[in-house]
C-alpha cells in the first residue's frame, strides 16, 4: 500500500509514509517514513531541532505535511472528518498552558468535544468517560480544583485524562516529561506502558534516552529532519547508533528483571 | 512640542525687547496720552478671576477673543484698539458691522500664544477663561510675566469671580470696570442699557422656558445662575432648569418633557443653527409631542447675543419682543 | 470552583428573574414624577390592554424615552458582555475586550466625521462603517506580518485603534466649536441618552444575527482555551472557526457600538465576574453573561440619568467608575496570571 518495508513488524497502527513538513523556506522533516504499531509504546526520540515536535504534529494531523501521507489502521488520517479523527488521534502538546480558569473536570470534559454538537449536550455516557479518564490517571480527588493551582506533575496528568477521554485508539505525546521530577516521569511512563498494552498505539517524543529505552518497545530515532532508524528498542538504540546520532558514548546493558535495554550514557572519547 | 515652545519663547523674548525699546521711545495715541517723564496716570487694579492685573495706562493694543468681548469694547466707542479678533461666535449687530469689518481676523478658533504674541498686544480680552491655555492665547501668568495682560469676562470665571447668580448690576459693573480700565466714560452706555432694561415688561410672566443652547442626545440648556437665567427672569419666564446650579448644564429630555416648557428659546450658532434644532425636536417622538413644537413657540436668539455681556439687555428685549408676537398671533 | 447543575440552574433562573425586573423597574424610575403603577398601566395600554392614565406627554415620556432606553441598555449590556467572552477565548487574553480590534476607534471616527464634519449619513451607520474599517485594517495588518496569530491581531489591533484614536483626535481638535465637543465626548464616553425605538432594533438585530449563532458554538469556544493545536486534535476547523467567531464578534460590537459609543468595562469584566460563579463553560457562561451584562447596564445607565438629576452623565463614566475597582479586585484575585 505504502511501499513501506515494514518486515519486522505488527503493520496495523499508525503508518506514515514520505512525509515532508516545510516551514517557510526550511524544510523541517524531510521524506520520513514511520509506523507505530498497536499495542505497544513507542518512543520518539533525536537530538533538539531534529524535528521532532513536527512531526509528531503531522502525525497527529494537526499540521498538514506539504507531500506524504499519514494513515491509521488503513485509513488516511487527513481524508477523515475532523470530529471522527478526534475520536481515533489524541494529541498532547508540550507545555500546553491555559490562561482560563477552569477546573479539572471541565479540563477533562474537553476531551469530549468530538463527540458532543458544538453547542454541547453533556450525556451521562460522557460524565462517566470523564470520571474514568480521571480515575485512569489516578486525578479523581482533583477533580474540582482549578488547574492552574496544579503541579506540573498533576497537570501532564489532567492533560492525559483530557486525551483518554477522547477515547482514541492513537495517542501521541510531545515530551510528557517535561519539567517533572523523576518520580512524576516514571509515573507517566508508567502509564503510557499500561494504555498501550490495553491496545492503543502510543508514541511519545522523550528526551530523556535511558528513560525511552527503559520503557519503550519500539523507538524510531529521527535526527535532522530524517528518520536514521527505526525498530523494536533494544536492537535500534545500538551504541554505534547512538554515537553517531548523540556523540555520546553509550553501554547498553539488560535490565535481568524486566529485560528492557538499560543505557548508561559518558561522553565521547 | 519642546521645539515650538523653545520658538515661542524666543519670538516673546524678541517680542518684549520690541515692546520695552518701543515703550521708551514711542507715544501712545489717542487721548489719554501722557509725558514719560511727568507723574504717571492712577494704576487702575481690578481683580480678576481671582488674579490681580493691574493697568497703568489704558490698553492701546487689544486682543479679543469671543464675540462678548469684541462687541463690549465696540459698544464703548473703542473699535480701533482691537488689533486682532478671535473665536467669534457671529455677525457683530449692525451699527458696528463696518468696523467690525476691518478688524483683522487671527483665528476662528482660540488663537495660539504665538499668534497672539505676534500682534504685540498690551491685553488679551477673553469671552471664556479656557482661552487662556497653554495650548490657547496662553496661560495668564505667561502672558503677565511678558507685560500682556489678560482680562476675562467676570460673568465666564471658572476658576473664581464668576457672580453667584448673574444680575444686571454685574454685566453694569463689568462694564464700567471696562471703563475704568480703558480711561473712557461708560455713562452714556450704561444709561442706554439702563433705558432699554426698563422697556422691557415681564410678558412672560406666568409662564416656563427651556433655553436650548445645543445638543441632541443630551440637551445643553441654559441654567441657574448665567446669562440665561438672567434673561428668561427679565421677560418673566420661569427657566425649568432654573435650579440647577450652574451657567449652563446637560440635562435630560425626560424632565424637559415632564416640565412641558410653554416656550423654548433656540441659540442660533452657525454650528448648531435653530433650525436644525427645531429639526432635532419634530424628530424626537417625545418632544414632537411638547405643544410648544406643535405650536412652534419658538423664541430665537443667536449665540453672541447669549452670552453675559453689552447684548444681555437686548437679548431681553429681543425675547420680550418675540413673545408679544407670538401672543398676539 | 465549578458550580454543579443545580446551582447554575438556581442562578440562571434567579438572573432571568432580575433581568425582568430590572427593565421594569428602571422603567419607573426617572427625573419626571410618574409613579410605577401608571408606568405599567401606560405601556400595557400601548400594548393593548386598557387605558393609559397618563397624559399624552407623559405617556410619551414612558414609551420614547424610558423604554426604548431601558432596552437598549439591556440588549448592549448583553451584546457587549458576550462579544467580550468571545474574545477572550478567541484570543486567550483575560485582558481582551470587545473594542481589541480597532473596533471602537474605528466607531469613534465614524460618530465624529458625522457629529463634527456633518457627513450627511445617519450616526449609527457612520459608526457601523468606522468600526468593520478599522477591523479590515487590523486583519489587513496582521496578514502582512506573516500567519495571523493571536497575537499578531491584537497587536495590529493596537496599531489600527492608536491610529484611528489620533485622526478622531485631531478632528475634533481641529473642528470643535462653542460647545459641540460635548456631543462627541458623550459619544466617546458611551452614552445611552439617545435611544430612541430604532435603538433598541438596530441592538436586537445584532444579538439575534451574531449572538444566536456565537451561543449556538459554545462547546467550540470551550475547545480554544489551550491553543490553536489542542483545538485542531480535538476536531475543529480552527481557522474558519475562528474567522467565523471574530466575524460575529466585531459585527456584534459593531451593532452595539453604532447606537451607544463606545461603552467600556462592560466586555472586559463582566465575563470575569460570570465565571467566578459559573465557571468557563461556554455554553452556560454565554447565556450568564448576556443576562447580567443586560441587567448591568441597565443599573448603570439609570444611576446615569438619575443620580444627578435633572442632569445627565454619559453612563460610560458609570461603567468605568464602578468597572475600575471591579478589575482590581479580579486582577488580584487571579494572581496567578498576572
Amino acid at each position: 500500500m505504502t511501499g513501506l518495508d515494514v518486515s519486522g513488524f505488527d503493520v496495523t497502527g499508525l503508518e506514515a509514509a514520505r512525509l515532508r513538513i516545510r516551514a517557510g523556506a526550511k524544510l523541517i522533516i524531510d521524506g520520513v517514513d514511520c509506523t507505530v504499531p498497536v499495542g505497544s509504546l513507542t518512543a520518539l526520540v533525536g537530538p533538539n531541532g531534529a524535528g521532532k515536535s513536527t512531526l509528531l504534529r503531522a502525525l497527529a494531523a494537526v499540521l498538514k505535511p506539504e507531500s506524504g501521507a499519514v494513515s491509521f489502521e488503513s485509513t488516511e488520517l487527513f481524508g477523515m472528518p475532523r470530529r471522527e479523527r478526534a475520536r481515533t488521534v489524541a494529541f498532547v502538546e508540550q507545555d500546553a498552558a491555559t490562561t482560563t480558569a477552569m477546573t479539572v473536570t471541565e479540563v477533562v470534559r474537553l476531551g469530549r468535544l468530538p463527540y458532543e454538537s458544538a453547542w454541547g449536550d453533556g450525556s451521562a455516557d460522557s460524565e462517566r468517560v470523564v470520571v474514568d479518564a480521571l480515575a485512569t490517571v489516578e486525578m479523581t480527588e482533583f477533580a474540582e480544583r482549578d488547574f492552574d493551582t496544579l503541579s506540573g506533575g498533576e497537570r501532564q496528568r489532567v492533560l492525559l485524562a483530557r486525551a483518554l477521554a477522547q477515547q482514541p485508539r492513537l495517542l501521541l505525546l510531545d515530551e510528557p516529561t517535561n519539567h517533572l521530577d523523576i518520580g512524576a516521569q516514571l509515573a507517566v511512563l508508567g502509564l503510557l506502558r499500561r494504555l498501550a498494552a490495553g491496545g492503543m498505539a502510543v508514541l511519545a517524543a522523550l528526551h530523556d534516552l535511558p528513560l525511552a529505552a527503559s520503557y519503550s518497545d519500539h523507538v524510531v530515532v529521527v535526527s535532522g529532519g530524517r528518520v536514521v532508524a527505526a525498530g523494536p528498542t533494544a536492537q535500534t538504540l545500538t551504541p554505534a547508533l547512538i554515537r553517531t546520532v548523540y556523540a555520546v558514548e553509550a553501554t547498553v546493558l539488560s535490565n535481568p528483571a524486566t529485560k528492557k535495554s538499560v543505557i548508561v550514557l559518558s561522553e565521547l572519547g | 512640542m519642546s521645539r515650538s515652545s523653545v520658538r515661542a519663547r524666543a519670538a516673546a523674548v524678541a517680542a518684549f525687547a520690541i515692546l520695552a525699546v518701543a515703550g521708551c521711545s514711542a507715544q501712545p495715541t489717542g487721548e489719554a496720552s501722557t509725558e514719560p517723564s511727568s507723574e504717571p496716570a492712577a494704576s487702575v487694579t481690578v481683580s480678576n478671576c481671582g488674579t490681580e492685573v493691574s493697568f497703568d495706562a489704558a490698553p492701546q493694543r487689544v486682543v479679543t477673543i469671543k464675540s462678548s468681548t469684541t462687541e463690549a469694547l465696540l459698544a464703548l466707542g473703542l473699535g480701533e484698539r482691537i488689533i486682532g479678533m478671535a473665536f467669534q461666535d457671529g455677525p457683530v449687530p449692525e451699527q458696528w458691522a463696518a468696523e467690525a469689518a476691518s478688524i483683522p481676523v487671527i483665528s476662528p478658533q482660540v488663537p495660539s500664544e504665538e499668534a497672539v504674541l505676534e500682534l504685540e498686544p498690551d491685553l488679551v480680552f477673553g469671552g471664556w477663561e479656557s482661552a487662556f491655555s497653554p495650548e490657547g492665547a496662553g496661560a495668564r501668568a505667561d502672558l503677565a510675566a511678558l507685560g500682556i495682560a489678560s482680562y476675562v469676562s467676570p460673568a465666564a470665571c471658572q476658576s473664581a469671580g464668576q457672580p453667584a447668580k448673574l444680575s444686571f448690576d454685574d454685566i453694569d459693573a463689568h462694564i464700567q470696570e471696562l471703563a475704568d480700565i480703558f480711561r473712557v466714560d461708560a455713562s452714556s452706555l450704561l444709561a442706554e442699557q439702563r433705558s432699554t432694561l426698563t422697556s422691557v415688561e415681564a410678558v412672560g410672566a406666568g409662564r416656563t422656558a427651556l433655553w436650548y443652547s445645543s445638543g441632541n442626545d443630551t440637551p445643553y440648556v441654559g441654567a441657574g445662575i448665567g446669562a440665561p437665567q438672567l434673561v428668561l427672569e427679565t421677560v418673566g419666564l420661569t427657566n425649568i432648569a432654573g435650579d440647577v446650579d450652574a451657567t449652563w448644564a446637560p440635562l435630560n429630555w425626560e424632565a424637559v418633557v415632564d416640565a412641558n416648557p410653554d416656550f423654548i428659546v433656540l441659540i442660533d450658532a452657525a454650528w448648531n443653527t435653530a433650525q436644525s434644532k427645531i429639526e432635532m425636536l419634530d424628530a424626537n417622538p417625545a418632544t414632537a409631542a411638547l405643544p410648544a413644537v406643535q405650536n412652534r413657540r419658538y423664541l430665537i436668539l443667536p449665540f453672541a447675543a447669549s452670552e453675559a455681556g453689552v447684548r444681555t439687555v437686548e437679548a431681553a428685549a429681543s425675547l420680550a419682543a418675540q413673545i408679544m408676537k407670538l401672543d398676539g398671533s | 470552583m465549578a458550580p454543579n447543575r443545580r446551582a447554575v440552574a438556581l442562578w440562571a433562573s434567579g438572573l432571568s428573574v432580575a433581568l425582568v425586573a430590572s427593565v421594569i423597574a428602571a422603567v419607573t424610575i426617572g427625573p419626571a414624577d410618574i409613579r410605577a403603577d401608571e408606568v405599567l398601566a401606560s405601556i400595557s395600554a400601548r400594548l393593548g390592554v386598557g387605558e393609559s392614565p397618563l397624559s399624552l406627554l407623559r405617556d410619551g415620556i414612558v414609551w420614547e424615552l424610558r423604554l426604548p432606553r431601558v432596552l437598549t441598555a439591556a440588549a448592549v449590556g448583553a451584546g457587549l458582555a458576550i462579544a467580550g467572552t468571545v474574545m477572550q477565548a478567541i484570543t486567550r487574553n483575560p485582558l481582551a475586550d470587545p473594542y481589541l480590534l480597532g473596533l471602537s476607534s474605528g466607531a469613534s471616527l465614524g460618530a465624529v466625521s458625522v457629529l463634527l464634519l456633518g457627513a450627511a449619513i445617519v450616526l449609527p451607520l457612520a459608526a457601523f462603517f468606522g468600526a468593520m474599517l478599522a477591523l479590515g485594517l487590523t486583519l489587513l495588518l496582521a496578514s502582512s506580518l506573516g500567519a495571523i496569530t493571536p497575537t499578531r491581531t491584537v497587536l495590529a489591533g493596537l496599531a489600527v485603534s492608536s491610529l484611528a484614536s489620533a485622526i478622531t483626535s485631531l478632528v475634533i481638535f481641529w473642528t470643535v466649536t462653542g460647545d459641540s465637543y460635548r456631543q462627541i465626548l458623550g459619544w466617546l464616553l458611551g452614552s445611552l441618552a439617545g435611544a430612541r425605538w430604532p435603538a433598541v432594533a438596530i441592538a436586537v438585530a445584532g444579538i439575534l444575527i451574531a449572538g444566536i449563532p456565537i451561543l449556538l458554538r459554545s462547546r467550540v469556544l470551550d475547545a480554544f482555551a489551550f491553543g490553536d493545536v489542542t483545538a485542531a486534535s480535538l476536531g475543529v476547523n480552527v481557522s474558519a472557526t475562528r474567522w467565523g467567531l471574530l466575524a460575529a464578534s466585531a459585527l456584534l460590537t459593531g451593532a452595539m457600538v453604532s447606537v451607544s459609543g463606545a461603552i467600556g468595562f462592560v466586555g472586559l469584566i463582566l465575563p470575569h465576574a460570570v465565571r467566578l460563579i459559573v465557571g468557563s463553560a461556554h455554553r452556560v457562561l454565554l447565556p450568564m453573561v448576556a443576562i447580567v451584562g443586560a441587567i448591568f447596564l441597565i443599573w448603570a445607565d439609570t444611576a446615569a440619568r438619575t443620580l444627578f438629576d435633572p442632569r445627565e452623565l454619559p453612563v460610560g463614566i458609570v461603567t468605568a467608575i464602578i468597572g475600575a475597582p471591579i478589575f482590581a479586585a479580579l486582577l488580584a484575585r487571579r494572581r496567578s496570571l498576572t
